[in-house]
């Protein structure tokens, strides 16, 4: 042990701070708990939420395009609702009404456009109807419910002669159905979506279908509740079988009373098929009991799309609690076991504390929301605070055995021998993750600003509060400081470092990290920018999400919208033919790429209509060649229908239209090839009276913010280490010291990028800021360790024995904060949210690997190359000893 | 699990490990105490 007089003589200003702290301990306590509590009050008004808005570049020229045309042509924020019978199709009448019913409710939902719908069961869906004396007339698919078996006949027959709907809103073996609804963005509250479309749109229809149709909500008295009344009963069902009958009301099911549809379908969705339960049937004024026996489910429904992957996001931010609970307590517990004393296990929590409500009174301040994604990173960044207080605490112990059990001497010279190990830290963790600010997407500049703050307040706690908290606990008992330096924690960590530091050693370490960056460097290279998977990275490939996603996908091709707006320079573009021609052709060009499953434009629209007008021939499935035909075409289609109906396809001046493109999924590089090969068709294709514009629909912000992420993640990893080389620059006074420490952070970052790489982990929004963190997060150890090597060559002046002084005894609390680094986001590999427990699995290989890598490759090294501005303390130190012993004999 | 169940939790863990602690101290005092007095009247 070592350190004491010439530390205290360099570190003067803190060891005099240390003690004006303790003098004024009650103002200053007073002060930062009156703050505290002003930050706690303003977490608990914390909410959890997502504004797309904010995930995207908002001065992207896609993403502008895209805000631009999103009300009218439809945004990124669709859902895709797909309905699958089990046996024959469709075209029956129960499914056809359910349909129906399905579309109505979803019209219903929080936020949906109402005028961007397609199903065959909306208004909006229209077919061309040629009346008698020749008149043509444009109706939608399904008028009301249908009744007969005539009825369901007559809509089969429409949707297999109408183009813009067979295979696109009906599958082509006639199994399945699509309901697609695109909602405001500014109205979007993914939860009530979810449980809506849960309650509402699925449940009465899936498993709480009993076979006959219940009324729902009257359209033009939303508020007031509807009874659940029976409107038809379908023959051959289970309620045909219970004896339900057209006009009785279901009160209640097993005694349990329900009052409208949706109640109805949530008290029979829990029982399994072939149960038998009691409903309780109002008929006039008498209530009867009737027995149905739940059926075997007819059909599925399955849902996909933005808004539903936010909401199955939602549903499963709840683990946060349990993780934060089984974190906090096996905390609590190793902290307890490594200090002996439940002081030592409650310190770093004060700290971490503290810096939480700081922090998440500041995301309330700026007006940020957490996104349940980002959940991870409040944990590192408390974690990263507890692991600051553990080399605190642990510091305390040492002091206080040097000090002959002097409990303020203590305080103060811990207090100020890790003042600059640990203000370094703190300042290259918030430095580092402010870079992220560059990238022009509000969430990670609101993210980064939040991030860096929350570090910051760790100061607070740590140094501020730190000799004062210190000074009102009673004093650890001698043994257990003393119980600290044996065991076999302890012998562990002698053994090691005497391994470490032994030739074969040295020599084993030195390849393993060299031939690890080797390996590392080549497999980063498979590293993508964006989703690297069809299925959705948020949530897992077997949850109920992405299995309707697939299911959807296989059926229907592509459900992932891309828009090219057709930008026409003067009113009527939409009907000149070349325009239209220029159109069909980008839709046959991009048609042809393995991941574009259709396309939909105007054009569509048009060629469907003349051939209509030719008994429908094929072979008059073209465009019209004169303006003037192509505007009678249109006219004839869209007399009908108000403006606010066609406007989805084109704006009413007939200036600006679009192509859709539906993509099978949403990997980073098939994003950007399609949209290479959307720019090279434009390059190629110019139109006089028109220009396209990228892009909007899922596909083209998701582009945009690709795009942004390439453009700033070199710059940012530059940036960030830069940051950290310079503050290290000033903390040590040496050029050299930062290639010292960031070289195992160096060999740490290529070690995650290939990790990335292998585990298919893209880089998005989502993933940069939490990577980010993990670069300043990991130089900590080094500096820990940095520093006391510095302070322990002042004292004996010997190079190797300083290197093992450091490594077992800062060394040692640096390998016990890493395990509980490890321990907090390793938690999160068990949450139902992909995304979080990849990120957390993620981080917690990264805080490993920085570890190890600090606490094996940094000594070796230091040993190795001697560097000259540690061997400078050294000499420094024997200049000073005479002097100190020269100015003793004096005084 | 919502946030006030997980508070709780937390709250009784700590203060459990904290009793435990000071138990297990008091203890081991005492037995000093005794050792140390058995010494004396040796």
């Amino acid at each position: 042990m070592s350190s004491g007089t010439t530390g205290g003589q360099d570190k003067r200003a803190l060891y005099w701070l240390g003690e004006r702290l303790i003098d004024y301990r009650h103002p200053v306590m007073i002060v930062v708990l009156i703050i505290t509590g002003y930050f706690a009050y303003l977490s608990s008004q914390l909410k959890l939420e997502t504004s797309f808005g904010d995930l995207l570049p908002q001065s992207h020229p896609f993403v502008q395009i895209h805000n631009k045309y999103a009300p009218t042509f439809g945004g990124a924020n669709n859902i895709q609702l797909m309905v699958e019978v089990r046996d024959g199709d469709i075209f029956t009448v129960p499914t056809l009404a359910r349909i129906y019913r399905i579309t109505e409710e979803m019209d219903r939902v929080y936020g949906v456009n109402h005028n961007q719908i397609d199903s065959i069961g909306h208004r909006t869906t229209r077919y061309l109807r040629a009346q008698s004396g020749g008149f043509l007339k444009a109706e939608p698919v399904m008028l009301s419910v249908p009744k007969t078996a005539d009825d369901a006949a007559q809509i089969k027959r429409i949707v297999h002669n109408t183009e813009s709907i067979y295979g696109i809103l009906v599958s082509l073996d006639d199994r399945a159905a699509l309901v697609r609804a695109n909602f405001i963005e500014s109205r979007l509250d993914h939860r009530r979506t979810f449980s809506e479309i849960n309650e509402n749109v699925i449940a009465p229809f899936q498993e709480g279908w009993i076979g006959a149709m219940i009324k729902g909500r009257d359209p033009l008295k939303p508020d007031q509740n509807a009874p659940a009344v029976v409107d038809t009963v379908y023959r051959g069902t289970a309620a045909a079988d219970a004896g339900i009958k057209v006009g009785d009301t279901i009160v209640s099911v097993n005694g349990k009373p329900v009052g409208n549809r949706a109640e109805l379908a949530a008290a029979i969705k829990p029982f399994k098929p072939g149960i038998e339960l009691s409903l309780g049937v109002q008929r006039g004024e008498a209530v009867e009991t009737a027995k149905l026996m739940v059926p075997e489910r007819d059909m599925d429904i399955f849902v996909a799309g933005e808004p539903r992957l936010y909401g199955w996001v939602y549903s499963y931010a709840s683990d946060v609690f349990w993780i934060l609970t089984v974190t906090y307590c096996l905390e609590w517990l190793l902290r307890w076991m490594y200090f002996h004393d439940w002081r030592g296990a409650l310190r770093p929590t004060l700290t971490g504390l503290i810096a939480a409500f700081w922090g998440l009174g500041f995301v309330h301040i700026i007006g940020f929301a957490l996104d349940p994604l980002i959940l991870v990173m409040p944990f590192l960044i408390t974690a990263r605070a507890v692991s600051h207080a553990i080399q605190m605490h642990d510091r305390y112990y040492e002091e206080f055995e040097r000090h002959k059990w002097n409990q303020r001497e203590a305080i103060v010279a811990s207090f100020a021998e890790l003042f600059v190990p640990t203000f370094s830290g703190i300042a290259t963790d918030a430095l580092g993750v402010l870079v992220i600010i560059l990238v022009p997407i509000r969430m990670l500049f609101n993210l980064a600003l939040v991030a860096s703050w929350w570090i910051l307040a760790i100061t607070v706690a740590e140094l501020l509060l730190n000799p004062i908290v210190y000074y009102y606990l009673r004093a650890p008992d001698p043994e257990v400081v003393l119980a600290r330096d044996r065991g076999w924690y302890k012998a562990l960590i002698n053994r090691v470092t005497d391994w470490n530091l032994s030739g074969t050693g040295k020599i084993t370490v030195l390849v393993f990290w060299g031939v690890l960056a080797i390996i590392g460097a080549y497999l980063m290279r498979g590293l993508i920018v964006g989703d690297p998977t069809s299925a959705s990275p948020l949530v897992w490939s077997d949850s109920p999400y992405n299995v309707s996603h697939a299911h959807i996908q296989d059926k229907f091709g592509g459900v992932e919208p891309l828009i090219v707006v057709a930008e026409g320079h003067d009113r009527d573009a939409m009907k000149d033919p070349q325009v239209l021609r220029t159109m069909e052709k980008f839709q046959r060009f991009l048609e042809r790429d393995r991941d574009v499953g259709y396309s939909f434009s105007l054009t569509d629209i048009l060629r469907a209509v003349n051939m209509v007008f030719h008994e429908l021939e094929p072979k008059w499935g073209v465009i019209p060649n004169t303006s003037r035909d192509v505007a009678q075409t249109f006219f004839i289609f869209f007399s009908g229908s108000p403006p606010t109906e066609t406007a989805k396809y084109v704006d009413p001046s007939y200036t600006t239209a679009h192509v859709t493109f539906f993509a099978r999924n949403h990997k980073g590089d098939n994003i950007a090839r399609i949209i290479k090969r959307c720019q090279e068709f434009m390059a190629a294709n110019p139109m006089d009276k028109a220009e396209f514009k990228l892009a909007g629909g899922l596909i083209g912000v998701l582009a945009a913010a690709n795009d942004e992420l390439v453009r700033n993640d070199l710059l940012m990893n530059f940036l960030g280490f830069g940051t950290i080389y310079i503050i290290v620059l000033f903390t040590y006074r040496s050029w050299a010291a930062g290639v010292y420490l960031l070289a195992p952070l160096f060999i740490s970052n290529i070690i995650i990028n290939a990790a990335m790489a292998v585990l298919a982990i893209g880089v998005n929004v989502n993933t940069l800021p939490l990577v980010t963190v993990g670069v300043g997060f990991g130089i900590d150890y080094g500096l820990y360790i940095m520093s006391r090597i510095i302070e322990e060559i002042r004292v004996n002046g010997d190079l190797e024995l300083s290197i093992r002084e450091a490594l077992v005894t800062s060394g040692k609390a640096v390998s016990f904060t890493a395990v509980c680094m490890v321990m907090s986001t390793a938690l999160w590999t068990f949450s139902n949210i992909r995304f979080n427990a990849v990120m957390g699995g993620l981080l917690a290989v990264w805080m490993f690997v920085s570890f190890v890598a600090s606490e094996t490759l940094l000594p070796v090294m230091i040993s190795y190359f001697r560097p000259a501005f540690i061997l400078r303390e050294a000499a420094r130190a024997r200049a000073r000893q005479p002097v100190a012993a020269t100015a003793a004999a004096v005084s | 699990m919502g946030l006030w169940e997980s508070v709780i939790i937390v709250t009784v863990f700590s203060i459990g490990v904290i009793v435990i602690d000071e138990f297990i101290h008091a203890r081991r005092r005492k037995r000093r105490e005794r050792e140390g007095a058995a010494r004396v009247g040796h």
